[in-house]
């Protein structure tokens, strides 16, 4: 289990790497307040058909591995803001011009955008409801689309997610985000292949990138609800 | 030459309080569009109260009247008793869950039952659809809609018209994003359809046998409709709308769940025009029926801009008397060669013009078979 100062660091640790100032009692609210300061704040957006975990997360680490580097900057500094929609890829494709489509067509993202981008698919889509979470199939891993660099072998990862006491759109929202900064900070890659696995509870198993919030059960406390490890999943 | 064979689908009213002006008004054009259509084209009216018994708004007041209200002889309640109910089941702080609701829609699925309250007012409609000279589509008739639900999501999602999220615990949505229009749920996430299910469920099986769909519709459901219409336009049906706004009293359109058939409900209006000049003779019935049409349809327009103004509806009445006097005296037209010129390109006839055609002095108009045929 993470100790609340250990969750604290993290948290600090992810102010400092988009730009900010990091004080010593930084929790989940000094980060919105961060990311509300800054303007303009970009913010990509997911259309999701089905939710299929594995190709959500695929798609999350292939659009944010082909992000020009200065846009990778600026959604940094949007903690990698992404508004997660519910709607048929399929339907859309005519109208808006997906970054990236999972081969399932089950999801399709659009890269960060600046403010007021995309009203056109907001006016279409509702948010994905925040009701409670369904059970989730575990599927085979995904490897990251985009082109994989020569100087290191591609590695295996998993993407745990903790489910209880979690609805719909948090468990998007912390995968997503797991996923996201786990690319920016250069532990996942294209090539590399990634598995996602859900636990009641994140606990510590050596993980690179961990999404910390306020927990859900008590806002004065931090939990942590998602995290990116090394490794294959252990489960046959 | 083959008549055209013409869906007519007017949204229908649901039995759970009085008939009011806005009812009327709408129920006057749809009446002169289907009466008028028919004389040039093949008509079906699908006017099926039983497929929106399943809406909310009807099983919940059946709900409400039961838990509440428990065994009540409706056979002699009025109609604006059954709108005070109606209001303060509106005024209920909370919906009940749809699990409450089902028995009702698993009867009206299986049966067409229908509450004792909404035999009531539909018994007392049929009274007043006689006198303000309306067709009866057979309110008390049971139809059961055509296409079980699941069938129907099944034949939506074949045409990628429809997103089913019920098994991440959201809804089901109509999907016409393709057409720049956004995703609406017709079936909530626990299982309650609404009324845009029940329009398609009734319609859909219909479609095949007929050449265009006309849907009659409340100014206020637009963007619903225009969705109807480009989910039957993309199963191949060529499709048009009516829009018919409501009646504002003293600049307000109100609804029901508000009171606003108080002293306002259809009949007690008509009873009301009779008598506004109290020296006269009451009014002919048939000088009533069609000064209702000349005020509704030609008088109010569409829209819903104009107030509702009881002294033109009683000198709508008045015109209503001269023209049939005087119509027996004018030379007759052919009345389905009118109404071809009438309806020009469009598959209908539109109940505005040719209502506003009687007031022209300057054009051919075949005034008795008119007013026999299509407006009385």
């Amino acid at each position: 289990m993470y100790a609340q100062d250990e969750l604290s660091a993290i948290v600090r640790r992810r102010l400092r790497d988009a730009g900010f100032a990091a004080p010593e009692d930084a929790q989940p609210a000094t980060v919105a307040a961060a990311a509300r300061s800054q303007e303009p704040a970009l913010s990509a957006y997911a259309v999701v058909r089905n939710l299929d975990p594995t190709g959500l997360a695929g798609a999350v680490a292939a659009l944010a591995a082909g992000l020009p580097a200065d846009t990778r900057l600026r959604w940094r500094r949007a903690f990698t803001r992404t508004v997660f929609l519910t709607g048929n890829p399929a339907n859309l494709a005519g109208r808006f011009a997906f970054d990236h489509v999972a081969d399932d067509g089950s999801v399709a993202l659009i890269g960060p955008q600046e403010p007021d981008a995309m009203l056109g698919l907001r006016r279409l889509l509702p948010l994905v409801a925040d009701g409670p979470l369904p059970s989730l199939p575990a599927g085979g891993p995904v490897t990251v689309a985009g082109r994989a660099r020569a100087d290191r072998p591609a590695r295996d990862w998993r993407a745990t997610v903790a489910t209880a006491g979690v609805g719909t759109a948090g468990y998007l929202v912390h995968l997503g985000h797991v996923v996201a900064e786990a690319v920016l900070d250069g532990d996942l890659r294209p090539g590399d292949r990634l598995s996602v696995r859900h636990v009641p509870r994140v606990l510590h198993d050596g993980a690179v990138t961990v999404r910390v919030h306020a927990d859900g059960y008590d806002p004065n406390r931090l939990r942590a609800y998602a995290a990116l490890t090394p490794g294959a999943s252990t489960v046959e | 030459m083959r008549r055209a064979r013409v869906l007519v689908a007017p949204v229908t009213v649901t039995p759970t309080k009085p008939l009011t002006l806005s009812h009327l008004k709408a129920l006057l054009w749809q009446d002169v569009l289907v009466r008028a259509t028919a004389q040039v084209a093949d008509v079906t009216v699908r006017y099926s109260q039983t497929s929106f018994h399943l809406t909310a708004q009807t099983l919940g007041f059946w709900e409400y009247l039961d838990r509440v209200h428990g065994d009540t002889d409706y056979d002699a309640v009025s109609e604006d008793d059954i709108g005070e109910r109606y209001m303060c089941y509106q005024a209920e702080p909370r919906r009940v869950t749809y699990a409450r609701l089902r028995p009702y829609a698993e009867a009206v699925e299986s049966t067409g039952w229908t509450h004792p309250v909404s035999d009531r007012l539909l018994r007392l409609w049929v009274g007043q659809y006689a006198r303000f000279g309306l067709h009866d589509p057979g309110l008390l008739r049971v139809r059961l809609p055509g296409m079980p639900l699941e069938q129907l999501v099944d034949l939506l999602s074949g045409y990628g018209l429809c997103l089913d999220t019920r098994r991440h615990g959201g809804p089901v949505y109509l999907d016409a994003t393709a057409r720049g229009l956004p995703l609406r749920p017709i079936i909530a996430a626990d299982g309650q359809p609404n009324y845009l299910a029940c329009a398609l469920r009734d319609l859909l099986p219909l479609v095949d046998s007929h050449d265009t769909v006309v849907l009659g519709h409340d100014l206020e459901l637009q963007a619903d409709y225009q969705l109807l219409t480009a989910v039957l336009e993309r199963l191949g049906v060529g499709t048009h709308r009516i829009g018919v706004g409501r009646v504002p009293v003293d600049g307000v359109v109100r609804s029901a769940r508000h009171g606003d058939w108080r002293g306002r409900t259809a009949s007690a209006v008509v009873d009301a025009c009779a008598v506004v000049d109290a020296c006269a003779d009451a009014p002919d019935p048939a000088a009533v029926r069609l000064g209702l049409r000349l005020y509704f349809i030609a008088t109010l327009g569409a829209g819903q801009q104009q107030s509702f103004r009881p002294e033109l509806l009683s000198h709508a009445v008045r015109r209503a008397g001269s023209l049939l006097a005087d119509a027996r005296r004018v030379e007759e037209h052919d009345l389905q060669e009118f109404l071809c010129g009438q309806r020009g390109r469009r598959p209908y006839v539109d109940p505005y013009r040719l209502t506003s055609s009687l007031l022209s002095r300057h054009r051919a108009v075949p005034v008795c078979d008119l007013i026999e045929r299509v407006l009385s």
